[in-house]
């Protein structure tokens, strides 16, 4: 057996709030496909100036192998035949799509199923530099709330930073509780 | 049934021959060992490395997904000290930069060997003593990386779509690791890294401010075109 060396350094996960664009109205100017449930965004979904200039992260169809795998339905913005391409970046990073979550989608049963199930690809496939391989993902977040003059929808987006092993630690409960407390600031 | 219980029981004396071998050569995995000593452990890596591929070959006509992905593994943890003790050499051949390469390929095999079976999960330590050597022993240069837009992949294990299938990058299926096959691609930027995808895309040489070139690795003069004083 090779010789075991010392454990690696603790580091710290760095999670960022801010809030995210509505997603409704730029799906209308971009002409795809509302988001509902679960949807992965492409990366420059707040940017591009046309359907033609979106690209998904490199991460997606990995993502979307695992979300098929689990039974957990995707919704894609994309119509059915039709393709956004991905990004290829050689790097020790691994930069996960962006997942839309819908509201109702924040309490049902497959968010939990879906953040551990890629927790735990990532902790495999990063097997061997957990001590310097570092993860991002983002989830932005639909919120709903209800006013006098109908409903108030916002969008949270959530980055997450840090090493495959220290994410393991992040849940459904912290998105959701993440999500709320920055609604809370919001209004205050 | 006799060949599933014959292929295990060459698989467990496979097992031994390579924890002994392992830590016999392991000894010689430090650089104030005899140059000819080390080479001699090296050899005798090699063969042990060809009779895992044998097993694993076997194990895979046979259809034991487990024991082939284990022989996986034992290929890889084999072919990383072999590149180990390669590095050491190379160093005292004073080839810096052969060196460099081993050394990378060590890192990746043992990568490899963990993300195929558990067999290989006490690696971590030792995928952090390469990576200390890397930083201790190395100069802190520059790697090349490429970014690009994907327009067509294919899965290495099924040549289906990426991502289409039901097949992960970087998680083992019968004795190989899938991986993206890129077919189709435009190019977007290649940009200047320190913590790269894949570390033999490094800077070879850098013009200092006298407009000098230098190695890298052994800051010796490749060129000098730097002007004369007075002209320029």
């Amino acid at each position: 057996m090779l010789i075991r060396y010392g454990r690696e350094r603790k580091r710290i996960v760095d999670i960022q709030v801010s809030d995210y664009i509505d997603v409704e109205k730029r799906v209308l100017e971009l002409g795809c496909k509302a988001p509902t449930g679960l949807t992965i965004l492409p990366r420059n979904f707040d940017t591009a100036s046309s359907l033609d200039e979106l690209v998904h992260e490199g991460t997606t169809p990995t993502i979307r192998s695992l979300l098929r795998q689990a039974g957990i339905q995707e919704i894609r913005l994309e119509e059915e035949g039709d393709k956004i391409p991905h990004a290829a970046k050689e790097s020790w990073e691994w930069v996960g799509p962006i997942i839309y979550i819908s509201q109702w989608m924040l309490t049902n049963a497959a968010l939990p199923v879906t953040i551990n199930m890629i927790s735990n690809y990532l902790y495999d496939i990063t097997k061997g530099h957990h001590h310097d391989a570092e993860v991002t993902f983002e989830y932005v977040v639909e919120t709903i709330e209800k006013t006098k003059r109908g409903e108030k929808r916002e969008y949270k987006r959530i980055t997450i930073k840090g090493s495959s092993e220290e994410l393991k630690v992040f849940d459904a409960n912290t998105l959701k509780q993440l999500t709320e407390n920055s609604e809370k600031k919001s209004k205050e | 049934m006799d060949r599933g219980k014959n292929l295990a029981q060459e698989i467990a004396a496979f097992r031994n021959k390579f924890n002994e071998t392992v830590i016999e050569c392991q000894k010689f995995c430090y650089i104030t060992r005899a140059k000819e000593l080390q080479v001699q452990a090296r050899d005798r890596l090699i063969p042990l490395k060809a009779e895992a591929g044998q097993i694993k070959e076997k194990t895979i006509a046979g259809m034991y997904e487990d024991a082939a992905n284990a022989m996986l593994s034992y290929e890889e943890m084999t072919e990383a000290l072999i590149n180990e003790l390669s590095m050491w050499i190379a160093l005292k051949d004073d080839e810096p930069a052969a060196a460099w390469d081993f050394l990378v390929d060590a890192q990746m095999s043992a990568i490899t060997a963990m993300q195929a079976h558990s067999v290989a999960d006490h690696l971590e330590g030792y995928s952090m003593h390469l990576s200390a050597l890397e930083k201790h022993m190395f100069p802190n240069h520059g790697f090349c990386s490429i970014g690009a837009i994907v327009r067509k992949s294919e899965c290495s294990v099924c040549g289906q779509e990426y991502g289409e299938c039901d097949h992960l990058k970087g998680r083992p299926y019968m004795g190989r690791i899938c991986a993206e096959h890129v077919k189709e691609f435009e190019l977007e930027e290649v940009s200047i890294v320190f913590n790269p995808g894949i570390k033999h895309c490094r800077i070879t040489s850098i013009i200092d401010d006298e407009g000098i070139t230098r190695d890298t690795l052994t800051w010796k003069v490749i060129a000098n075109t730097s002007y004369p004083q007075g002209e320029a």
